[in-house]
């Protein structure tokens, strides 16, 4: 009887010693939901290619992918924002110094509903709309119905971003209908005849049941999505004037297997699969970037 | 025979060692039981401590008004007689700042944060209520059938699906009520006729005012002129499908605790009843249930205590706006939701974390206050039952 027990304390004891040592080859990225499939097919195409290295990756919200990197938990941050000074700070108080990397670029779409006359928005109009000053559709041009407001979590950075761009730092209007994650968006607003929702480009190229709309902030009205393509060289150069970085964060200049993950990401292969869900670094930064990881 | 020591009792004799070994289980078990306890305060001090902590009085950056409303400088747009939208002279909106009292919850805003529970409280209101009382009226039927009617093989089959439908997990009902119910609420009140009974009914239409999602038609005209008068409009995630997810979780708690207390009542007053000529029906009816008057008041009230402490089929079903709007069919924010979907990112020690707090406590004394309610209506109950009513 007592030689199993041994024998399984032993096990366990070993397991629990050794762990450390089989979970070195792991990755960890948490964050940004808008970057989830992007950093998930990261993982899989590198670990085709470096089968030792294992490398988990989650969503949350970049707030949350942030949180877990100051408190240690994870190596690599996936953000739709970057860094705010107070969670700098907290980071220093933990004995962490993020370092930002510009991984690809996102654009953000407005989108509304297949049937609805409204194809084309300015920054005012948006700005009007989403802070609940104009409530009609025929305020900007459409049937006389009230506009249906649908947006995210106060956790995700697509939410702080468009108000940070668009709507000046205004508040949202408290009308909007919160839901969890971007397909849900796309989904509602599919059923929704006066919706209108903003969310990652990437999401809504395939969709044929909503539209994006026209945006202009000065100058002209540019679309970010044009015949089912992503408009990529728009977004890339700023033409299409709601666009951002996507960025991982890492602790101190990374070392070891994250380097090298990086450094495969910032390479021709992780930007060509940047290139499929969002718009790769132009040469000149994707090069910047990698010099960062000299250190 | 000879000097044996009394083994017939509870205990067995203090010297031995079996005595020294049930006394160590019977501590432990106690020491189990206070942590259960102790847990539970130390909860509530938790909570307490680090909600109040946030308020001015308490050295923090929030007042205990701010809770209610806050008085903020609005930017809004400035109109034309025509009711068109003014532009200056570049063709920009021209927006003045007027002083509201805003009723928001927006705690992440970047200018002045607002923390009104105000709207938080009707989102848990709307969902609650009515859950309450659809699952009152279900479970305490079904309580009656089966242990006043059914007979024994419809019994044996009902009570234990009820369990089964206990141990659901609430995240399968969320789907369930995001998926299935939404579609069915959807269709159901777009039904031509009951289209408009609820928007021509007066007082109803303020509380139950569906989404003008017909096809493209004269019927969707009417309905978006109503809508622009009455200044709501339903949607497709509303709080009624909250309602109806959450009355899932809570009937078979509503039915099971009323059925124990209908089962407490002694045959006697059956058997009375019975030999006075009463059908069944009437022994039920008129007999049983007063016998039991205030075991059901107590599942009932256990019951909504569970329908505002729900969070799971809430966060997924209600759409999570945080409106002012008395229509069911609209959306709402509940606090539980409203917890689950912050806490996680707010700054720990931040002034929005402290809120999320002052919140849960706020949510805690309710609850609390009504399970207390609940144990001592049953108590009362089962002190009139011994006493033989």
């Amino acid at each position: 009887m007592r030689t199993p027990v041994k024998t399984l304390v032993a096990a366990l004891t070993a397991a629990i010693v050794l762990a450390p040592v089989a979970l070195a080859g792991t990755i960890t990225i948490k964050g940004s939901d808008t970057m989830v499939n992007m950093a998930a097919k990261w993982a899989s195409e590198y670990s085709k290619k470096n089968p030792a290295t294992k490398i988990q990756v989650t969503g949350g919200g970049s707030g949350t992918g942030i949180k877990s990197l100051v408190d240690g938990q994870v190596n690599l941050a996936n953000a739709s924002r970057q860094m705010k000074s107070k969670e700098y700070d907290s980071a220093e108080r933990n004995g962490i110094t993020p370092i930002e990397i510009k991984t690809s670029i996102d654009g953000l779409a407005v989108i509304v509903n297949k049937n609805n006359p409204v194809k084309r928005l300015t920054y005012q109009q948006l700005e009007a709309i989403f802070t609940g000053q104009i409530t009609n559709w025929k305020d900007v041009g459409g049937s006389n119905s009230p506009i249906s407001l649908y947006g995210r979590e106060n956790s995700s950075g697509t939410y702080e971003y468009f108000r940070e761009e668009v709507l000046e730092g205004k508040d949202y209007a408290s009308s909007t209908k919160v839901l969890q994650g971007t397909a849900a968006l796309a989904d509602a607003i599919s059923k929704d005849t006066n919706g209108i929702a903003y969310g990652g480009v990437g999401y809504f190229a395939t969709r044929k049941d909503i539209d994006t709309v026209a945006v202009k902030k000065k100058g002209g009205y540019v679309d970010p999505i044009v015949k089912g393509q992503i408009n990529d060289r728009a977004i890339s150069q700023g033409i299409y004037p709601i666009s951002r970085f996507l960025y991982v964060y890492t602790n101190g200049v990374p070392k070891g297997e994250a380097k090298q993950f990086m450094q495969w990401v910032l390479g021709p292969e992780g930007q060509k699969i940047a290139g499929e869900e969002y718009v790769p670094l132009s040469p000149a930064t994707a090069q910047a970037e990698l010099k960062k990881l000299e250190g | 025979m000879t000097q044996t020591t009394p083994t017939s009792g509870l205990r067995s004799d203090k010297s031995s060692l079996k005595y020294t070994q049930e006394k160590a289980i019977e501590n432990s078990l106690l020491a189990v039981s206070t942590l259960a306890v102790l847990s539970i305060a130390l909860i509530f001090l938790l909570l307490i401590y680090q909600g109040l902590q946030g308020l001015t009085v308490f050295g923090g950056e929030t007042d205990l008004s701010q809770y209610w409303s806050a008085t903020i400088e609005k930017q809004e747009l400035v109109r034309n007689p025509d009711g068109s939208i003014k532009t200056d002279a570049d063709g920009d909106f021209v927006y003045e700042a007027n002083p509201v009292t805003s009723y928001d919850w927006q705690p992440t805003s970047s200018d002045t944060k607002k923390f009104s529970l105000v709207p938080l409280m009707i989102g848990s209101a709307k969902v609650a209520i009515p859950a309450a009382i659809l699952a009152s009226m279900v479970g305490l039927l079904v309580a009656i059938y089966l242990s006043e009617l059914a007979p024994p093989q419809v019994r044996e089959v009902v009570k234990p699906a009820l369990e089964l439908l206990a141990g659901v997990p609430s995240v399968v009902l969320g789907f369930f009520a995001l998926v299935t119910i939404a579609a069915f609420v959807q269709w159901f009140v777009h039904i031509p006729w009951v289209f408009e009974f609820l928007t021509q009914t007066p007082g109803l239409n303020r509380l139950m005012f569906p989404s003008c999602s017909f096809e493209a038609g004269p019927l969707q005209q009417t309905c978006l002129e109503r809508a622009l008068k009455l200044g709501t409009q339903g949607t497709y995630l509303n709080t009624l499908v909250g309602a109806l997810g959450v009355a899932l979780v809570v009937i078979p708690i509503v039915a099971t605790i009323a059925e124990d207390a209908l089962r407490a009542v002694p045959n006697s007053i059956r058997d009375a009843s019975m030999a006075l000529g009463a059908s069944r029906w009437q022994t039920a009816f008129n007999a049983v249930l007063p016998a039991a008057v205030s075991g059901l008041a107590a599942a009932v009230i256990l019951g909504l205590g569970r329908a505002i402490g729900e969070t799971m089929v809430v966060l997924m079903a209600t759409g999570n706006a945080s409106i002012l709007s008395g229509n069911v069919l609209e959306s709402g924010r509940a606090i539980t939701a409203t917890i689950a979907a912050e806490l996680g990112e707010a700054v720990a020690g931040g002034d929005h974390y402290n809120a999320l707090f002052f919140i849960g406590a706020v949510l805690f004394v309710f609850t609390f206050a009504l399970n207390i309610m609940g144990e001592i209506i049953i108590n009362r109950a089962r002190q009139k039952v011994r006493e033989g009513v």
